[in-house]
């Protein structure tokens, strides 16, 4: 009997002390929440401000735990881009956290290229800065001091020499991109198409992409709306010799022969006229020199177009016809890398503009656009300096019939080595990586070695930082304010600032902080009024009632009402000497240029060679973002993209490696994989641009990937600006040590070939 | 409860890496992990032509899930939510759910060397966000939401758009990942990533060999002993004279 | 006391025995008795908990609903694995002191363990031919008898086993592949313990006769008699030392 008890006993007990565990202390128990939850329940502080992972300036949010960025988020209120955010601008963190950043003002104490440096004081950094400046300046004059400006933060430092007169300035980013475009579109609307361009993908019928690999360009707000579009049910014609991203989206892709663009667009130009299929309405209330026009393309017809573009007429016409279909709902993109060929790029881009004219694909929804002139002006503080009162002679840009602001960096460098037509003995290269992005590097560094100073304002250190006297950190754009930005190229256009997310770290310092103390030092006081940065933004943001505060106060962001689309009260205005849409040019036709684009063939290529053209990979910024952690473990090195017939007739498999040699026999940097696809022509191979960094400091980027950069040895500069083509340059492949012979898979026909070789015999 | 699922809408999708990037700053992760990919696949010919498309994915949160099967101290296990989550308190970071799973879904993380995988960004769902990779997700080509509300965009994708799983015959762990896309741009990701195996790993196999071995052998030695013990009753104590 | 006791086992007279029932001899120091029940102690424990760590109804151990009582026993699966990792840890740092400030002192004992001698092979036959029924006559032992000794030796060798792989899966210490090479190769060394744990417990605890033996690995103390009879190099060897000592310090 008591030993039954002592058993339900026992049962009790051991079922009381299941049901209440004896470690169960409440504060002990948070554990078994869950996995943790790291960036958002904890206490966040956000900040917004404006990305610079690229040019496009979304709207970001900055989450900062403990003083540390943990996340960049896009800025809901953003009428461009909202919450969303490309690779880049999500991977933003790694740029300010990038072990290899530049991290205190450094001298050069070796040869110059050997890369060695000396730690030294700021004071110590700007004045020998404002000595050898003020120097070679007393010297050589004032166009001896030249400035390879990019992005914002070198703007202050443009001002500056903007002021003392020197027309030594030079943008690549303008003059290896968009310059030929902005003059094509200028010659012909009188206005260029504007960064970000005024594109309407979202709300067009019909969307033309020619020359622009838009989702390997991430340009982030444009892709979008590109998207958005094509989810409204728009249509798309992409043209690429390569089935892009785009092309893969797209309802007809034209993989059309290197080159032949103009031809395309001139056909197109002379079908929709002659079978009366484009916006008479348009033409005759904007348009001037349309009989003259439709005599110049009338030769274009869709045969000649098929034989020289290798598309056929079929497919020409169907494309044609889909533009007529959605007339004028059609966005023509007007590209944005323009400097392909040399001849013709500027030509090339004026014949779309006058293609979008024909379309009346202007200034309505679902076109191109109109920049909404904001009441409000943001100024720039005056920087008025009394210049030296000398005479600037002969310029160099002035050999060139239309200029984009500056002078173009080729001939700069050509200057500079040559000392003609004025010595050049000073460089600043400000955010700029010339030695990777400029063609034939080689000879940017002989330019180099004639300096007598070289200063690098940057983040990380670039190849022209090894050339470097002096190298000064700048702060990214985590850490710095900017100028207020005002963005009128959007359909909602609207005004946001730059700020610090973070403390600055190490031993950087502002734009603003650099270029004043350095320009005071050279004597030049009064350039730079206010004491820091932010009080120079407060001045220009207070005329117009806002301040850095009242733009927090509304999420970072003040949006203006639009006027992208003509109207009675907001009619079109056209910027060209006859106030109309120039069709056919009277202009350019006075200082000798054809009138009307007319199609050139460009440089062919050489017997055993290939033509190499290049894009750009989604998670890169140019030569920028090759060393920021996040996007190289996603994008460390480029592929070569080769047509499967040539790969299968020389022999290559996919994931090979070749190593590339060019028409002058420059070998690349290192052996490229290849990436064999049906998705190329067979006559051009293509790769992602800019990678395969020479600086060793860069211990992500250094060497990963194939610099493509130093195989573009050959200058041919567009006659209309000056600009030079970087899709001139060809290639073979090395494998093993063998070269590989290169059949000719697509010859040219007959009469371009003999018109060709004519033309090379007439021109040396 | 809900059902949580994603739908992948392949003709938005631009390969950007965007959600690679905002999953690992979200969760703070080592800078070569991620639990989301994107993978290019193409161009390349179709049957349906010439394509090239993106492999999007994430865990695919499987009703049947192979890793959950295959931990050893139940760290991993399907959440009433529909998610399959890694409780890092139990993980011992033995990789047999990686071996398991037949798309790559997980990995270890060096940080905490444990397993680490896609939760659905349990947390930011919890507070009403959407996951990190969709709320940055450019083109929304990622939709996110409840599989079980008929109002639901996921709903609408999955059982009125036809979004389809990857998934073969052979291995179907019935994913709760949908894709939406051209024939042709299906067709390549299901050609390149569909699931082959799901494999126990080689450890694992040995356990199901020698467990029953040890538990036999211990239980063997325990009867042993109770049986002595009871013989030892039975026969009455014994002093140390009777040996 | 006849001197030849001293040379070898003789059966004993009344008088000698009912002397050395009489008389104490000292079997275990205080440290082993302590090692030897925390021992115990982690080894019941760590078994009983870490069975319930595998909750899985491809791979349990042990049918689930012990496990999911384990659980709760413990409030949560992961206080249940983090008891087991800590107590682990505890009994690592523990015998660690002994294997830090003993491993001089007792090496020669742990080398004993591992020295089967012929009396020992003897032991062992003796002891099969016991268990199943046939005629048998146990030789004399030492300080442990073989099958002691048999138990020991598995707990020394696989101790270290368990405790390093307990250590790696605990904290990740090595690979995944390692992580799971040793889930296997800690089961298969607790097995290899545990399969003889069971009789090491009757024969020690629950043999009426033995009882002796269990009373001196709690008081250190066993009758002179036991000794005689269970281990008689033993008492021999001590007895020997205690007269030589007498000799030298009269």
């Amino acid at each position: 009997m008591g030993r039954k008890i002592a058993r339900r006993d026992f049962l009790k007990y051991s079922s009381l002390l299941a049901a209440t565990p004896f470690l169960d202390i409440a504060t002990l128990r948070t554990f078994k929440k869950g996995p943790p939850d790291r960036v958002g329940t904890e206490s966040v502080d956000t900040v917004t401000s404006v990305c610079e992972m690229c040019f496009w300036r979304c709207l970001i949010v900055g989450k900062v735990k403990n003083g540390r960025l943990v996340k960049l988020e896009g800025n809901p209120k953003s009428p461009s881009n909202g919450e969303k955010l490309c690779a880049r601008g999500n991977a933003g963190i790694q740029l300010l956290y990038d072990p290899d950043r530049l991290k205190y003002p450094l001298k050069r104490i070796g040869k110059r290229g050997e890369g060695k440096w000396a730690r030294i004081s700021w004071e110590e950094a700007i004045n020998t800065i404002a000595e050898n400046m003020k120097r070679v300046k007393e010297k050589y004059g004032i166009q001896s001091l030249a400035l390879f400006p990019h992005n914002a933060s070198a703007r202050y430092i443009m001002k500056f020499y903007e002021a003392i007169g020197s027309e030594s300035i030079t943008e690549p980013s303008i003059y290896q991109c968009r310059g030929n475009r902005d003059i094509g579109y200028k010659l012909t609307f009188g206005t260029p198409p504007g960064s970000p361009e005024r594109i309407d993908l979202a709300n067009t019928k019909l969307m033309l992409f020619h020359g622009t690999h838009l989702g390997e360009n991430v340009h982030l707000s444009q892709c979008m709306e590109w998207i958005r579009g094509l989810g409204n049910g728009a249509k798309s014609i992409v043209v690429d010799p390569r089935f892009s991203t785009a092309a893969s989206k797209a309802d007809i892709w034209l993989g059309i022969r290197p080159g032949t663009d103009t031809a395309l667009i001139l056909a197109w130009i002379n079908y929709l006229i002659t079978n009366n299929l484009y916006d008479r309405d348009f033409v005759s209330r904007y348009c001037t020199g349309f009989e003259k026009l439709k005599e110049a393309v009338k030769h274009a017809t869709l045969k000649w177009a098929e034989r020289i573009t290798d598309i056929t007429a079929e497919k020409i016409k169907k494309a044609a016809d889909l533009m007529a279909k959605h007339m004028p709902q059609v966005a023509v993109h007007p590209g944005r890398h323009s400097t392909w060929y040399g001849v013709g790029d500027t030509q090339r881009h004026r014949a779309m503009a006058i293609l979008t004219a024909i379309l009346g694909a202007y200034g309505k929804k679902g076109t191109l656009f109109l920049e909404t002139q904001l009441p409000i002006q943001l100024g720039q503080s005056p920087c008025t300096l009394e210049t030296e009162d000398e005479k600037k002679g002969e310029l160099l840009r002035e050999k060139w019939p239309y200029n984009l602001p500056g002078t173009p960096p080729s001939d700069l460098i050509e200057a500079t080595i040559s000392g003609k037509p004025y010595p050049i003995k000073a460089w600043t290269l400000w955010g700029q990586n010339l030695l990777e992005t400029t063609p034939n590097p080689k000879r940017t560094i002989e330019a180099i070695q004639q300096l007598d100073f070289l200063l690098v304002v940057d983040v990380i250190p670039t190849p022209a930082a090894l050339y470097a006297d002096i190298i000064l950190p700048e702060q990214t754009y985590l850490e710095r304010y900017d100028v207020a930005f005002t963005y009128t190229n959007t359909l909602t256009p609207y005004i946001s600032v730059r700020q610090p997310i973070v403390k600055p770290l190490y031993e950087s310092k502002d734009p603003y902080w650099i270029t004043k103390n350095i320009v005071e030092k050279m004597g030049y006081k009064e350039c730079f009024p206010y004491n820091d940065i932010k009080e120079n933004i407060e001045e220009s943001l207070a005329p117009f009632g806002l301040s850095i505060e009242k733009i927090n106060a509304t999420g970072g962001v003040v949006t203006f009402p639009g006027e992208p689309y003509a109207d009675s009260s907001n009619p079109l205005k056209f910027d060209t000497p006859s106030g109309k849409v120039e069709l056919y040019s009277e202009s350019m036709k006075e200082k000798g240029l054809d009138p009307v684009p007319r199609f050139e063939l460009p440089e062919q290529a050489p017997k055993g060679f290939i033509r190499l053209v290049y894009g750009r990979s989604p998670l890169h910024t140019m030569s920028r973002t090759q060393n920021n952690a996040w996007l190289h473990n996603n994008a460390p090195e480029n592929e070569l993209w080769m047509n499967d017939k040539l790969a299968r007739q020389i022999g290559v498999k996919n994931g090979e490696y070749l190593e590339l040699e060019n028409q002058d026999g420059v070998r690349s940097n290192k052996s490229i994989k290849v990436k064999v696809t049906p998705g190329i022509r067979p006559d051009c191979v293509f790769t992602q641009a800019l990678y395969g960094s020479p600086v060793k400091m860069l211990s992500k980027a250094y060497n990963s990937g194939v610099a493509d950069n130093p195989l573009f040895t050959k200058i041919i500069k567009d006659p209309l600006v000056g600009t030079v083509g970087m899709r001139v340059n060809f290639v073979r492949f090395i494998k093993n040590g063998k070269v590989l012979d290169m059949p000719e898979m697509i010859s040219l026909p007959s009469q371009l070939k003999s018109a060709y070789a004519e033309r090379r015999e007439i021109n040396g | 409860m809900a059902k949580y699922g994603m739908v992948f809408d392949l003709d938005k999708c631009i390969g950007c890496h965007a959600c690679v990037m905002a999953c690992r700053a979200e969760w703070e992760l080592p800078a070569d992990k991620s639990r989301c990919w994107v993978k290019p696949i193409g161009p390349e010919n179709t049957p349906y032509g010439l394509a090239s498309t993106f492999y999007i994915g994430l865990c695919n949160q499987c009703e049947e899930p192979s890793c959950v099967k295959e931990c050893p101290t139940t760290a991993t296990y399907k959440a009433d939510n529909g998610a399959v989550l890694v409780n890092k308190e139990l993980c011992i970071g033995c990789g047999n759910c990686i071996i398991a799973c037949p798309y790559g879904a997980r990995y270890i993380n060096e940080i905490d060397k444990k397993v680490d995988k896609c939760t659905f960004c349990e947390g930011r769902i919890q507070r009403g966000e959407q996951p990190a990779c969709v709320k940055t997700c450019p083109t929304n080509a990622r939709i996110f939401g409840d599989l079980e509300n008929k109002n639901s965009a996921v709903y609408k994708k999955v059982y009125e758009e036809g979004a389809v799983p990857i998934a073969t015959a052979r291995v179907n762990l019935h994913p709760n990942v949908f894709y939406l896309g051209k024939e042709r741009d299906i067709h390549l990701i299901a050609d390149s990533y569909a699931p082959a195996k799901n494999d126990v790993s080689i450890s694992n196999q040995l356990w199901r060999i020698f467990s029953p071995l040890v538990v036999g052998g211990a239980s063997a030695s325990i009867i042993a002993a109770f049986i002595a013990f009871a013989n030892q009753i039975r026969k009455g104590e014994q002093t140390e004279e009777d040996e | 006391m006849r001197p030849e006791l001293l040379i070898d086992q003789y059966p004993l007279t009344e008088d000698e025995k009912n002397e050395l029932k009489s008389k104490k001899i000292k079997k275990y120091k205080f440290s082993i008795i302590w090692a030897h029940w925390l021992n115990a102690f982690a080894w019941l424990v760590l078994t009983v908990t870490g069975v319930a760590i595998i909750n899985n109804d491809k791979y349990n151990l042990v049918p689930l609903g012990f496990t999911q009582w384990m659980s709760s026993l413990f409030s949560s699966r992961e206080y249940l694995l983090k008891f087991h990792v800590w107590l682990g840890i505890f009994w690592i740092l523990d015998l660690s002191l002994y294997v830090i400030f003993g491993a001089k002192r007792y090496s020669p004992d742990i080398k004993s363990v591992f020295t089967i001698d012929t009396d020992d092979r003897a032991w062992l036959v003796s002891f099969t031919r016991k268990v199943m029924g046939l005629n048998y006559t146990f030789p004399p032992q030492g300080f442990l008898n073989a099958g002691q000794k048999l138990v020991a030796m598995a707990v020394f060798t696989m101790t270290p086993v368990i405790m390093i792989t307990g250590l790696i899966m605990a904290f990740q210490l090595l690979p995944p592949f390692f992580i799971r090479a040793s889930i296997l190769i800690h089961l298969l060394a607790v097995g290899a313990v545990a399969c003889a744990l069971p009789i090491h417990i009757f024969m020690g605890g629950c043999k009426a006769h033995e009882h002796e033996s269990l009373k001196s690995m709690i008081t250190g103390y066993m009758s002179e008699y036991f000794a005689y009879k269970h281990n008689y190099k033993f008492w021999r060897d001590v007895k020997k030392a205690a007269l030589a000592n007498k000799r030298e310090n009269p």
